[in-house]
């Protein structure tokens, strides 16, 4: 996906997808109810909602696309209805209580974005006592993977690429995940449940859940094929498992293991799969066990092994570090201490540029300085 | 749990705990706590311990190791080991029984 303007193509061609949510809506929106799209985008969903009846929806979102929201609003002739607003849905305030918050699944997994965070929020401050969301639920599902062309970027870096020694990728390769398609001839077994969430409800910072799957036919374990499922309203589903139910376009995850290991038909392979949603860090454990009980294969992976940490990053994880401010950061600080209600965003550039000159070559330098820190900082 | 509650001795045996993620930093190390979400930074010779924890060891054990690798004093030792894993079980990213076999 080279640009926003082919993701959003790639959204809204996607049949599977856009049916299920036309759907959903119509199942779940009764006239004369508040909606709230907690992630415009192009605004469809708002566009969906009040054909299904939606008095008022309030459709936020963070980036510049609010303004093609507005335009495609009022081109459809429902600027009366659809209210849009600027921002972080946190950081956003309702004149009124919603009947239903919409937001679209994102991630391989279902859960990027800070979904957890923003329907956490939404029910909270948004949402009527009994209010809907939509997804009500999301299921990640995990599936032994025969994946041999999936293995090919790990063990490049093992193979002395140019004739140089990368090893020091071989961890970072095994702890990272990999958007791809999958065919269900790659499975080795059928995919197990490992968490389910209920975004009607609150829910917790770190999940996990484990599954014991059974090899159905011999092959060659790469690692795990991991996937949603979200229930967007009763019976209606989506998915990037290419199972189902209601398969979307989508791409979903390959979660590699450390080797790959020869599977004979009845092995065991047991899974664990852990979510931090708010930090979008997942860790797996595979552990492969034979029909004659005999250990085959164990392995830990997760993401934030494969998080790249600078040595100069990790002393601030100490709790006897004693944080001081940065330049940059007395810089922002000085932005924010003037930012008292008085003063112009030109003020403020010209009052920083004389206090940091050497931070500041020219006003425009200080100007970018001023909009880059007030952007989601002030009002 | 707090750190004045914690009673470590030298036969104490220590273990990393299961729900924690490390990586290794060419000889530092960052663990997360996969319960809480916190990380947790170590130094060399935090990371050196770290290491030995895959598998149940007494604190000596883990103190003798440490006087083999670093020029250190053995009471001096004993007490920042003590203090480290402290921390570390304050922070749930070790479990701690006491004078256990290993």
């Amino acid at each position: 996906m080279s640009n926003f303007v082919e993701w959003h193509v790639s959204l809204l061609n996607d049949s599977a997808r856009v049916a299920a949510y036309a759907q959903a809506i119509a199942a779940t929106v009764k006239p004369g109810d508040v909606v709230v799209d907690l992630g415009a985008g192009t605004g469809v969903m708002g566009l969906l909602a009040c054909r299904a009846g939606a008095s008022r929806v309030y459709a936020i979102e963070g980036g510049g696309m609010v303004e093609i929201v507005r335009r495609i609003v009022r081109a459809n002739g429902f600027e009366d209805r659809i209210v849009c607003l600027y921002g972080d849905s946190k950081q956003v305030e309702l004149p009124e209580r919603a009947d239903v918050a919409i937001a679209d699944q994102t991630g391989p997994l279902g859960v990027g974005g800070g979904l957890f965070a923003i329907f956490n929020d939404a029910r909270r401050r948004f949402l009527k006592p009994h209010g809907t969301t939509i997804p009500a639920r999301v299921d990640l599902s995990v599936g032994p993977g025969e994946y041999p062309e999936g293995w090919a970027p790990i063990e490049f870096w093992d193979e002395r690429p140019l004739g140089f020694d990368m090893s020091a990728m071989h961890d970072v390769a095994r702890n990272v995940g990999y958007e791809i398609h999958f065919s269900p001839a790659q499975l080795l077994s059928e995919p197990a449940r490992v968490l389910s969430f209920n975004l009607a409800e609150s829910m917790a910072e770190t999940s996990s859940g484990a599954a014991t799957l059974v090899a159905r036919r011999p092959g060659t374990l790469h690692g795990l094929f991991g996937c949603f499922s979200a229930e967007l309203a009763p019976g209606i589903w989506i998915s990037n498992s290419p199972l189902g139910p209601g398969t979307i376009r989508r791409r979903a995850w390959f979660m590699p293991i450390e080797r790959p290991v020869a599977l004979e038909t009845g092995d065991s392979i047991g899974v664990m799969a852990h979510m931090m949603p708010a930090e979008e860090i997942v860790t797996w454990k595979v552990e492969v066990t034979g029909r004659d009980g005999v250990a085959k294969e164990k392995s830990t992976h997760s993401t934030f092994k494969g998080t790249l940490i600078a040595k100069e990053d990790l002393y601030k994880m100490r709790p006897d570090y004693v944080p001081r401010l940065s330049p940059a950061g007395e810089i922002e600080r000085a932005i924010l201490d003037l930012c008292d209600g008085t003063r112009s965003a030109r003020q403020i550039a010209q009052e920083v540029c004389q206090r940091f000159p050497k931070n500041f070559s020219s006003a425009g330098e200080a100007d970018a300085a001023v909009n880059r820190t007030i952007g989601r900082k002030t009002r | 749990m707090s750190i004045e509650t914690i009673k470590i001795e030298l036969n104490s045996v220590v273990v990393a705990a299961a729900d924690q993620v490390s990586c290794d930093l060419e000889g530092e190390a960052a663990v997360l706590n996969l319960k809480t979400g916190v990380y947790y930074g170590l130094d060399d010779i935090g990371a050196s311990v770290w290491r030995m924890l895959n598998e149940p060891r007494r604190v000596d054990e883990l103190v003798d190791a440490l006087l083999g690798e670093y020029e250190v004093d053995r009471e001096e030792c004993q007490r920042d080991v003590i203090a480290l894993l402290g921390e570390l079980a304050v922070r749930g990213l070790v479990e701690i029984n006491d004078g256990l076999e290993v």
